[in-house]
């Protein structure tokens, strides 16, 4: 690779804080630091209500971090007077069904984003139907006439339509079935090798991420615990929680033995304030674990953990 | 380029096919359309089916309903068919004009403070808590008391700007509904302003609730019409069923077993506004089956 690649996406340090009250409040994103390389396609996994929404929509600009900056080709996100930079960052969404307007065509729904005459809509609205793979008398009709996977390719289409540089995809395969999964998957993947196209992409499959994702970010709790290059990823997991998430994976064969217990289960609510925040269910807490928050460190190049034992393993 | 198509073309479902199939709300929604379409057509062909002159006042007062006058006539001499013809006009009128009015105040309020929210959405919601524990009748009583008369265009503005707080307080909720749901999210994120979103987004999915409540506000401001006609603040050169009851009772034609000259005044207000009752319920009743169909795809 010739020098370094320019950095898409960065996001230094950003939190977010909600509150609840007059004295309390929950941070659902607490401090990340992350990039997403020009073309990469970068994991986020985590257990529900870590955090991995709230930092989609800070990546994308729908909500203003707290703290932190979020950066988009090392510019910020958000400008001097608090608009945002719309249309180089584009959403795929979880829920394919209320993700496009059921009262306009899928015609309207794709070219929305561009100002350009009624006459050029429908031959625009054509070629980016067909870029996802839709046949192009499918813009004439309602959002209601199409499945799951094609509504998805709808949304898809949407977001191409500015051409944009990332896209963040918020669990954009968990409604569908999985062999719809896999064309999705797959035409990420040909978005990615075509234009270049950098993605921020949650999941709950780590079997997914493995196969389509560059590098793989695991999120505790509002924290990042692990960032690891996929190909490493069920080899070379360092954190307790990362293989805490590996094990819960179901095992096709009967007579392996397990190699670490499933994690118990719940969220200590509120999380520790001192030490590390996985300190309650982590199967290997020490001592120091209990009153040490654990550095952020780079254990070998592009592996970086947060756990006091990392080097150990 | 080695995408594998699930089904190229979009596949129709079973329930899309039976949501088109259903009727304007059944058969109640159906006998209320009806019923105000025969208004329509009474207030439009006023002239031609009533069988004197609205202003002809030389007829021998109090008579019952005979063949000359199949509805009697009144205090003042008049033909209490023709009376009633000509009112149809005038409810209508006034009652769609206003209706009109507070939906578009009432949308366009419940639009920006759900859409928007924040301290705006907050200082318009507080206008709409305060304007709806202010009792209505009385606030026009003490408006009686100060204006003399106020005329059709008059009526029409004071029942707009009295009545759209409801309607408001519906399409706002409908409003917070509908911008959590993705595409709403999805537009902004392509660009689009909060007007563009608002008014090309949101607003046609409303459309069910506005046309529900319309019919609603509408039913409101024809009865508070006939209410100022009655309580003689309303004009009283304009012929309308809330005239005629406001004169029969001041001139006791309960007491004189007028009954002729009462009740179909009364009949048509009471009808008329049962009409649209029953059409709204009806477009509600379709909402809610498509909403129903369309949730399962």
């Amino acid at each position: 690779m010739a020098g370094p690649e320019p950095l898409l996406l960065e996001l230094r340090d950003v939190r977010r804080q909600i509150r609840l009250g007059r004295k309390q409040s929950i941070h659902p994103v607490d401090g990340v630091s992350l990039t997403v390389a020009r073309g990469e396609i970068l994991g986020l996994v985590g257990e529900s209500g870590c955090g991995k929404s709230s930092l989609a929509r800070l990546a994308a600009g729908l909500d203003r971090p707290t703290a932190g900056a979020v950066l988009l080709g090392g510019r910020p996100l958000w400008d001097a007077r608090d608009h945002v930079r719309a249309r180089r960052v584009q959403i795929l969404l979880q829920d394919p069904y209320s993700a496009l307007d059921p009262r306009m065509r899928v015609e309207a729904i794709v070219t929305e984003g561009l100002r350009i005459a009624r006459r050029e809509r429908s031959r625009r609205a054509a070629e980016l139907l067909a870029a996802v793979g839709l046949p192009s008398g499918a813009g004439a009709e309602f959002p209601h006439a199409f499945s799951g996977g094609q509504r998805q390719r709808i949304g898809l289409a949407r977001a191409l339509a500015v051409d944009p540089d990332l896209l963040v995809a918020d669990e954009p395969l968990s409604a569908l079935d999985p062999s719809v999964q896999a064309q999705i998957a797959n035409l990420l993947l040909d978005l990615r090798r075509r234009r270049g196209l950098g993605c921020l992409f949650i999941s709950h499959d780590l079997a997914m991420v493995r196969h389509i994702c560059d590098r793989v970010a695991v999120m505790y709790q509002g924290r990042l615990v692990e960032l690891v290059p996929a190909c490493r990823l069920t080899s070379g997991a360092l954190h307790p929680y990362t293989r805490g998430l590996l094990a819960a994976l179901p095992n096709l064969d009967p007579r392996a033995a397990r190699r670490q217990p499933i994690l118990p289960r719940g969220l200590p609510l509120p999380a520790p304030t001192t030490g590390c925040p996985f300190a309650p269910r982590c199967p290997g807490v020490h001592d120091r674990c209990r009153v040490e928050m654990p550095a952020w460190r780079e254990i070998e190049p592009g592996h970086w953990s947060a756990c006091h034992d990392a080097l150990r393993r | 380029m080695g995408v594998p198509l699930e089904a190229g073309r979009p596949v129709r479902s079973r329930d899309a096919g039976a949501a088109r199939r259903v009727r304007f709300g059944g058969t109640a929604g159906m006998v209320g359309a009806a019923i105000l379409l025969c208004f329509i057509l009474i207030a439009v062909f006023a002239p031609v089916l009533s069988p004197y002159s609205p202003h002809a006042s030389n007829f021998t007062p109090w008579q019952p309903p005979s063949a000359a006058h199949l509805l009697g006539t009144d205090d003042y001499g008049q033909d209490v068919l023709t009376q009633v013809l000509w009112g149809a006009r005038t409810s209508i009128v006034v009652g769609v004009a206003a209706g009109l009015l507070a939906s578009s105040l009432g949308v366009l309020v419940g639009l920006v403070a759900g859409y928007t929210g924040g301290w705006i959405g907050e200082v318009l919601m507080r206008l709409v808590d305060l304007l709806q524990v202010i009792p209505t009748i009385v606030l026009l009583i003490i408006i009686a008391a100060f204006v003399p008369s106020l005329g059709l265009g008059g009526e029409i503005l004071i029942i707009g700007f009295l009545s759209w707080v409801w309607m408001a307080r519906s399409i706002r909720s409908q409003v917070l509904s509908e911008s959590a749901r993705g595409y709403v999210e999805a537009s902004r994120v392509i660009g689009m302003s909060n007007a563009e979103i608002m008014f090309r987004e949101i607003l046609p999915n409303l459309l069910p609730v506005i046309l529900a409540n319309l019919v609603l506000v509408v039913t409101g401001a024809i009865l508070a019409e006939a209410s100022l006609d009655f309580l003689g603040i309303g004009s009283p050169n304009v012929i309308s069923w809330g005239t005629m009851l406001s004169l029969a009772f001041s001139t006791n034609a309960i007491l004189y077993n007028a009954w002729w000259w009462i009740a179909p005044p009364g009949f048509c207000i009471a009808t008329l506004c049962f009409a649209f009752i029953l059409i709204g319920n009806g477009v509600l009743a379709m909402y809610a089956q498509r909403r129903g169909s369309m949730a399962q795809h």
